[in-house]
């Protein structure tokens, strides 16, 4: 139907703006819970066509392959999160601004694994070090924080035209129209990745 | 004691060279989840390393407190509590590496550690597997499905496998199938990807 459609486009795009970004984005709650609901419903679709012994089996299949493609993404997509959260896992749940943008099973996971990050470390070499030396989130004399790199460089499309926007203070500023691709560092992009004037391609 | 690291014997120097050696193993093979046998030996010649070091320094600096204001005395210091840090962040960097591969064999085989990665492993390491694949397992639970199956894009909805070991009876989405050793089944591939992951079945391509 036409609403699933338009969710499924949302997923997607959802799907390639968290795999472009360094860090995590806001979770898309309602619109993985959507998503969530036509899958089931299309899976009680599939079986009713199947227990009817329908005249038209190929409708089986294509239902049963639109319901992969979309698990596919909404599960790629969970999983390039999962893929951050596990890369800087102190960091998610420490900073209020990233832990805000985890689902509630997301942060019980980023909790249960800081945990067991931190209880297999001490457990096999950090414990067994001199106390002063035990920390694992020291962050005064050199910092073990894992933080995601946020100067790397993403792909973005301009989606609307924007004009000039200084990149970095002291170099030329860029020109940005509508359907450009530029390389660019992320930080000075968040607020137009945030005002949605650009997205990740 | 200011010479600082370099006063140090080559013995003592021992553990941390196995660790550096072991480390730059693991940028050979980065992004595998190929793993080489525990290296114990190393791990507890670091951790001595460090905790006599730390002694000595420790010792040295409260026997003679007036010596904080020369700053060569203080400069040692310094570099032996670098010294001391950069063991730390070896034996750190070793047990990391190595749990993000074993992150990496939950995600390509499954909840069911292979005996061949189980012999590699340390118990502690073992246990880590298995605390993993529980806190997955109630990601999973909390969410409603597998996150970490369908793990490539879909292609074929059916395919043809063959059965590398007997396994048995499976329910499918069409019907019961029995997997005997060498015979060959068209199935839907979400069905048996697990199966194709652990080694029982192989994906035959046409």
């Amino acid at each position: 139907g036409g609403g699933l459609e338009d969710d499924v486009e949302a997923l997607k795009r959802a799907w390639i703006t968290e795999r472009g970004c360094p860090e995590l984005v806001p979770y898309r709650s309602d619109l993985v819970e959507r998503v969530k609901r036509k899958l089931a419903e299309q899976e009680e679709l599939i079986e009713e066509e199947r227990s009817i012994n329908t005249p038209e089996p190929w409708r089986i299949t294509a239902y049963e392959m639109e319901v992969e493609r979309i698990s596919y993404v909404l599960k790629s997509y969970q999983r390039c999160r999962l893929k951050k959260i596990q890369r800087y896992p102190l960091y998610s749940i420490k900073d209020l601004d990233v832990r805000e943008r985890l689902s509630a099973n997301e942060f019980e996971f980023a909790k249960s694994y800081t945990d067991l990050f931190g209880k297999h470390l001490t457990g096999t070499c950090v414990g067994r070090l001199p106390e002063p030396l035990q920390a694992l989130d020291e962050q005064t004399r050199y910092d073990m924080i894992a933080k995601p790199n946020t100067q790397k460089h993403v792909f973005l499309r301009v989606v609307e035209s924007i004009g000039q926007f200084e990149l970095q203070a002291g170099l030329e500023p860029v020109f940005l129209d509508k359907d450009d691709i530029w390389v660019v560092p992320y930080i000075p992009c968040i607020p137009l990745v945030a005002r949605s004037e650009v997205e990740f391609v | 004691f200011i010479l600082g690291a370099r006063g140090m014997s080559i013995d003592e120097r021992v553990g941390e060279e196995s660790l550096v050696d072991i480390l730059r193993e693991f940028k050979k093979t980065e992004g595998t989840s190929r793993l080489q046998l525990y290296n114990n030996d190393a791990v507890q010649r670091t951790i001595a390393e460090v905790n006599a070091l730390f002694e000595s320094v420790t010792n040295k600096v409260q026997n003679e407190p007036d010596r904080v204001e020369d700053p060569a005395f203080m400069c040692a210091v310094s570099t032996h509590y670098a010294t001391l840090i950069r063991k730390k962040r070896l034996l750190l960097a070793y047990h990391v590496l190595r749990m993000q591969r074993i992150e990496r064999v939950r995600w390509d085989m499954g909840p069911v550690l292979p005996d061949n990665v189980k012999s590699i492993l340390s118990d502690a390491e073992i246990e880590y597997f298995r605390e993993y694949d529980r806190i997955v397992s109630k990601l999973n639970q909390s969410e409603g499905f597998n996150v970490l199956s369908d793990l490539q894009p879909p292609q074929d909805l059916y395919i043809t496998v063959r059965v590398l070991k007997d396994y048995g009876e499976i329910l499918t989405t069409t019907g019961v199938i029995h997997l005997e050793k060498h015979t060959t089944h068209y199935v839907k591939r979400q069905d048996v990807e697990d199966l194709i992951r652990q080694g029982v079945l192989e994906h035959i391509l046409d």
